[in-house]
């Protein structure tokens, strides 16, 4: 189980939602009011609707399908079919995850985020296998987030951020143009 | 007194709708029946637009078709503050008009096809409308990296931020994922946002509650 990448710390806003993956999960990121980020699936535990279709209201998520709200731990603190009663033995499926160096991780295993910050280059979505951009990249300088099998993120340190966003973009095109 | 030729589900006429009410304009509505009906194709509508596309305004005495056009038809002549449509930067609002235009060739083609099956080439479709919302995207990124909010910098949002918003708004109906386009969602969070939207539908702004409202 290895940890991956899922957001910029700095761009999980409070109020907001953010969409991800890792592997074959969908993920949904938000923060909450006490300031800690959560990762999730994006998977209502009710009848699986997109949580990341809901509403972040600081101290609880909410699934606008039937209502339920989430606590910040996951677990079900209101469902409106049953008066508003909460339901702590049911949780939305929770992920490891940490903020360190200006990125959030997050890991359905044992979380394990190793020492990589710097100046966070613009994610970039690559149309192709993680393993196929992988083998073009310096290890030390950029983690790659798997979106699927043939598709993944790319997340990056470098000082020079404008020279490593354009070196990266045309390395995407070479990648997906290739096929 | 203003008449749009209108489809609630079309967004290129929301575009209008969305304009026409924050500019706080009375108008009146002729309802065309696009789908099922495709009324936009049949002779008496093509009267008043001979591509047989909506929506279509008659204003000032005359009648404007295309939804950019009319766009900066409302914002240069309606808008004593000049803050839709400012003229100072008026290249770049042009340019990203003519880039909603494309959205509608692509991103809003493969709606057309998934959610009211016309026929056409969805993967080309859907190919062409990643590559737009990748430039979008990209261009957001850095405008908000700039501490700016909107498509045009400055402090209120123009007509290309509505020219472009409602195919990208609505992309998963035609198939096209939006998860990567995260600089792309927080603009739109922004824009439902803005004091007097009302959404269409298929969009999903759900209102902010009061106490998380700033
Ligand atoms: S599916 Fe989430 S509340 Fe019903």
């Amino acid at each position: 189980m290895s940890t991956y990448i899922v957001a910029l710390d700095r761009e999980v806003l409070p109020e907001g939602l953010v969409r991800g993956r890792m592997d074959t999960a969908e993920l949904v990121i938000w923060r909450g009011a006490s300031g800690s980020v959560h990762v999730w699936e994006d998977r209502c535990p009710h009848r699986s609707s997109r949580l990341s279709a809901g509403r972040n209201m600081g101290a609880y998520l909410e699934d606008p399908y039937h209502g339920w709200r989430f606590a910040e731990d996951g677990t079900v603190i209101h469902v409106p079919a049953e008066g508003g009663k909460g339901h702590p033995e049911i949780s939305a499926h929770v992920l490891a995850s940490a903020v360190t160096g200006g990125f959030v991780w997050a890991s359905a295993g044992v979380l394990e985020t190793g020492d990589f910050a710097g100046p966070p280059l613009r994610p970039l979505h690559f149309g192709v296998s993680a393993n196929r951009v992988a083998a073009e990249l310096d290890p030390t300088k950029t983690r790659i987030t798997p979106w699927g099998a043939a598709a993944c993120m790319v997340y990056g340190i470098d000082p020079d951020a404008m020279a490593a966003h354009r070196m990266l973009t045309a390395l995407r095109r070479r990648l997906e143009a290739a096929g | 007194m203003i008449r749009l030729y209108d489809y609630a589900l079309s967004g290129n006429c929301f575009k209008v709708r969305l304009l026409l009410s924050w500019l706080d304009l009375e108008y009146e509505t002729r309802l065309v029946d696009f789908y099922p009906g495709f009324e936009h194709r049949s002779d008496t509508f093509r009267k008043i637009n001979p591509l047989g596309q909506l929506p279509v305004i008659e204003i000032d005495g005359q009648l404007i078709r295309d939804a950019q056009a009319i766009l900066i038809y409302l914002a240069t002549t309606r808008d004593p503050l000049g803050q839709w449509c400012p003229m100072d930067r008026i290249g770049p609002i042009y340019q990203w008009l003519a880039f909603a235009d494309s959205i509608t060739g692509t991103i809003s083609a493969a709606r057309l096809h998934d959610a009211m099956f016309f026929r056409l080439d969805v993967d080309k479709a859907r190919a062409g409308g990643v590559q737009l919302l990748r430039i979008l995207d990209d261009h957001l990124w850095f405008a908000e990296w700039a501490g700016q909010d909107w498509i045009i910098a400055g402090e209120h949002p123009t007509i290309a931020d509505i020219a472009c918003f409602p195919y990208v708004a609505l992309a998963e109906e035609g198939g096209i994922d939006l998860a990567p386009y995260a600089a792309i969602q927080r603009w739109t969070d922004r824009f439902m946002r803005l004091p007097g939207f009302a959404p269409m539908a298929g969009m999903m702004p759900l209102p902010l509650p009061k106490e998380a409202r700033t």
